[in-house]
């Protein structure tokens, strides 16, 4: 067995553990690591594909932001609140028992494999030709080739991502000017500087991030206009 | 193969060796009397009181969502970055307006002072 093959089972063993121990582990905080742990492994297997550049936003974007994103989400959310006050599909499970409850997912599980591979069969994998060995070669050997795909024939792809980004922000800002809303609506100190058409930019931009007070943030705005 | 990697993969292994095989030792050598003062949660000396799942504000959210999206954007960027001598000013131009569009959303969270702590 080659090395390659067996640092691929050591990682499909970690990622699979991990991945296990998401849906198994009582405590959801842990879940979460769990999770992130998962991320760790599949990054080490892009790696293993001379994948360097998508490994590296495996490290940074699922196993930095997604897994942060997936521990604030649980966070904020009280546990006592998520949790349900019967189980799911209650009336249903007792009335047909309990034989389908690893039936159910085994058959979610096959048809999802059955569809995966129907599709990994049409890539045209023998098509494909092997970037070149990572290890004689320096360190992000397929970022310029990702670069000029990217920019180049993908132009469009990469513009439409960027909008897919921008609604990602919008969304998000929506949510926090919801809160905002419910605070004007409840009338709580500091509503009345929601929106403020009088003062400019220049002060806003002062301001932003640095009031922890509200109350002193007029005075901010007046010194920072003048 | 990858032999460039071989140098992490040791320095994981043996980060991961290190803490394990200190705490092991740790635990074999330390003499262990648990009683219920010393297995409270530390909380700066002071009595703990209350759960420790507290429910957070929906501001950190934002914050990490906001986060998510520019560290995206700067995944884009990365590979421009490196590819910009070749590909020219087209490359630079559809930077532009891929940042132009970010950008334009910060700048509406900026008015609408979302972006602001309170």
């Amino acid at each position: 067995m080659s090395t390659t093959l067996l640092v691929f089972f050591a990682l499909a063993a970690i990622s699979l553990l991990a991945a296990w121990r998401v849906v198994t582990d009582p405590q959801i905080m842990h879940a979460g690591l769990w999770m992130g742990l998962c991320f760790v492994g599949v990054a080490g297997i892009f790696l293993l594909l001379t994948a360097e550049f998508l490994a590296g936003v495996q490290i940074l974007v699922y196993v930095g932001a997604i897994t942060t994103i997936i521990l604030f989400g649980i966070m904020l959310s009280d546990v006592e609140e998520v949790q349900p006050q019967e189980p799911p599909f209650y009336r249903f499970r007792r009335r047909f028992g309990r034989w389908w409850q690893p039936a159910l997912p085994l058959l979610v599980a096959a048809a999802f494999l059955v569809a995966l591979f129907t599709i990994y069969g049409q890539a045209g994998w023998s098509d494909l030709q092997p970037v070149g060995p990572a290890a004689s070669t320096p360190a992000g050997l397929d970022i310029p080739a990702i670069g000029h795909a990217l920019f180049g024939p993908y132009a469009l792809p990469a513009e439409a991502a960027s909008v897919l980004l921008l609604s990602a922000l919008l969304g998000a800002l929506v949510l926090a000017m919801r809160e905002e809303t419910l605070r004007v609506f409840r009338g709580s100190p500091g509503s009345s500087r929601v929106l403020q058409p009088g003062s400019g930019m220049a002060g806003r931009e002062v301001n932003a991030g640095e009031t922890d007070h509200p109350g002193q943030d007029e005075k901010k705005e007046v010194g920072a206009g003048t | 193969m990858l032999n460039a990697y071989t140098d992490i993969a040791v320095f994981m292994t043996v980060a991961i060796l290190f803490i394990m095989i200190s705490l092991l030792l740790s635990r074999l050598l330390r003499p262990h009397h648990p009683e219920s003062g010393k297995l409270a949660t530390y909380e700066c000396g002071k009595t703990p009181f209350g759960d420790a799942r507290v429910r957070f504000k929906i501001r950190y959210y934002i914050f990490a969502l906001v986060f998510l999206v520019f560290d995206v954007e700067l995944l884009f960027l990365y590979p421009w970055a490196v590819t910009l001598d070749d590909l020219g000013i087209v490359a630079l131009a559809e930077a532009a307006v891929f940042l132009a569009l970010l950008f334009g959303g910060l700048l509406y969270a900026w008015r609408k002072k979302v972006l602001e702590w309170q």
